[in-house]
């Protein structure tokens, strides 16, 4: 089961976050061995302050929380593009309203969330369906990813594989990839197909638990970005600049 | 196929002759005709280099809608506008929290003037903290509703970052600043322009097709563009591609 979570939101997540940071700290800093930060045992950068998507992969009936991966939209403020361009060895800007980038895609290493290669083959399956579902429910047209050699044969199982578009060897033991993944509705019937999971994999969200309208929103400010005035706007002074003529 | 590459017999001079906000509500009127649309709804939260909130409306509501919600500040508790400032995916009206009074308020006086039994928002965010949401109503049945949305969803996805473009671009002023295309969205191009089609486009730079067509889309947004005919055009009158250009 694929659980959604936004940045902004996140505080009401703790366990899941925790969980999160503290697999990619495992993965990326220990195993993969990424010229990542990690402060206390957990990997957090600067995209997490930008209020991605996150998927986290938790078992139905455990809720042990099994693997993660995060989602922005490439028309945001966009790590790739902004730090990492000069160490591609072509242009990484790609830039659209339907094109996502996919980053720390992982499976959580510990021992007790994925008890076997059966375990952790279904929670990838879960995250590669629960991408394509926000995929097509956002209308995009493409996934934008970053991943190095060993993910390959993993998403090769999935029927789902990245086209590369640019390439490194300076920001890990092993090259690193962007690459992208189509989105449609013949990759999700194919996974589906292919997996056996043939129903939605995304958690349904009771009405209940959207966004109450009257709490305070404290949404994270972007670089660049002022805070921008939110107490009521006197309408005799300050009209919207058009309105319907 | 993309995005309004059937159907919509959008013309070219037609789109770049948009050139002011009541323009841009023209166009937009003219467009929801052919997608069976009942309104839609333009609203920039916050744009980069103004102060004030909710800077731009650009909708096709009733005036008395939009005069008794800007006067009441219903940007404030309208659930729509909360829950667009912290999601990323397009928010279904149908799925929105509306028991708190304010929502109840929000969404009772809307329907009251046949506004929205159906909904569906884009949030769009661009790069200098930009943030908008791109509305599109209709009153067909529930059936409708969800064929409209799951043959347009892209559509709709494309148009709300297209109008937001245009604003940014006429808050600028007379030169906007243009997106870099990369030099891989150049030679795509180039070859199209040249009459290659995608297929012959990947042979030629030895990638995939699929990365060919990322490539004009990735063009088509940073020119603000709605179709590929329409970035072909744009970028020859800009000189980004042609004769003269590598």
């Amino acid at each position: 089961m694929i659980r959604l979570i936004q940045g902004a939101d996140s505080h009401r997540y703790p366990r899941e976050m925790d969980a999160m940071f503290r697999a990619r700290a495992a993965v990326f800093a220990g195993r993969l061995g990424w010229d990542v930060t990690v402060v206390d045992g957990r990997e957090i950068d600067s995209f997490d302050a930008l209020n991605p998507l996150y998927l986290i992969a938790m078992d139905e009936a455990t809720s042990a929380i099994r693997g993660s991966l995060r989602l922005m939209p490439t028309t945001g403020p966009n790590m790739l593009k902004e730090r990492f361009a000069g160490f591609f060895d072509q242009p990484v800007d790609i830039e659209s309203g339907t094109i996502w980038e996919c980053t720390r895609f992982c499976l959580h290493p510990d021992a007790e969330t994925q008890p076997s290669a059966t375990g952790a083959m279904r929670t990838t399956w879960e995250l590669m369906l629960g991408i394509c579902e926000v995929g097509l429910r956002a209308g995009l047209s493409h996934i934008q990813g970053v991943y190095d050699q060993s993910m390959v044969r993993v998403y090769k199982k999935t029927r789902w594989t990245p086209a590369p578009v640019a390439r490194t060897t300076r920001l890990g033991p092993l090259p690193v990839f962007v690459g992208l993944w189509e989105v449609d509705e013949e990759t999700l019937l194919r996974m589906r197909r292919v997996s056996g999971i043939c129903s939605s994999v995304i958690e349904p969200v009771p009405s209940g638990r959207t966004l109450i309208a009257e709490e305070p929103v404290n949404v994270p400010l972007a670089p660049g970005e002022r805070e921008v005035l939110r107490s009521p706007v006197l309408v005799a002074d300050r009209q919207p600049k058009t309105l319907s003529a | 196929m993309g995005p309004f590459e059937d159907a919509f017999d959008l013309s070219i001079s037609e789109i770049e002759g948009i050139k002011s906000e009541p323009a841009l509500r023209a166009f937009l009127d003219r467009l929801l005709k052919r997608y069976n649309v009942r309104h839609a709804v333009y609203h920039a939260v916050a744009l980069p280099k103004i102060d004030q909130a909710n800077p731009v409306l650009i909708l096709t509501y009733p005036d008395e809608w939009v005069q008794r919600y800007v006067r009441q500040n219903y940007f404030t508790i309208d659930p729509v506008v909360a829950a667009g400032a912290i999601s990323l995916l397009p928010i279904d009206w149908a799925r929105l929290d509306k028991r708190g009074p304010g929502a109840k308020r929000v969404f009772g006086e809307a329907s009251e003037l046949g506004i929205g039994k159906h909904g569906l928002t884009f949030p769009i965010r661009g790069a200098t903290g930009d943030h908008a949401l791109f509305t599109i109503t209709s009153n067909v049945c529930d059936a409708e509703w969800q064929k409209l949305i799951s043959t347009y969803l892209r559509d709709f996805q494309v148009l709300g970052h297209f109008i937001h473009g245009k604003v940014l671009e006429f808050q600028h002023g007379v030169l906007p600043p243009l997106k870099p295309l990369s030099s891989r969205e150049r030679e795509c191009l180039n070859w199209a322009a040249a009459g290659k089609t995608n297929k012959e486009i990947a042979r030629q730079l030895g990638i995939s097709e699929r990365v060919v067509r990322a490539y004009f889309e990735s063009a088509r947004h940073k020119l603000n563009c709605l179709n590929r005919g329409h970035v072909l055009a744009r970028a020859v009158s800009l000189r980004i591609i042609g004769p003269a250009c590598d």
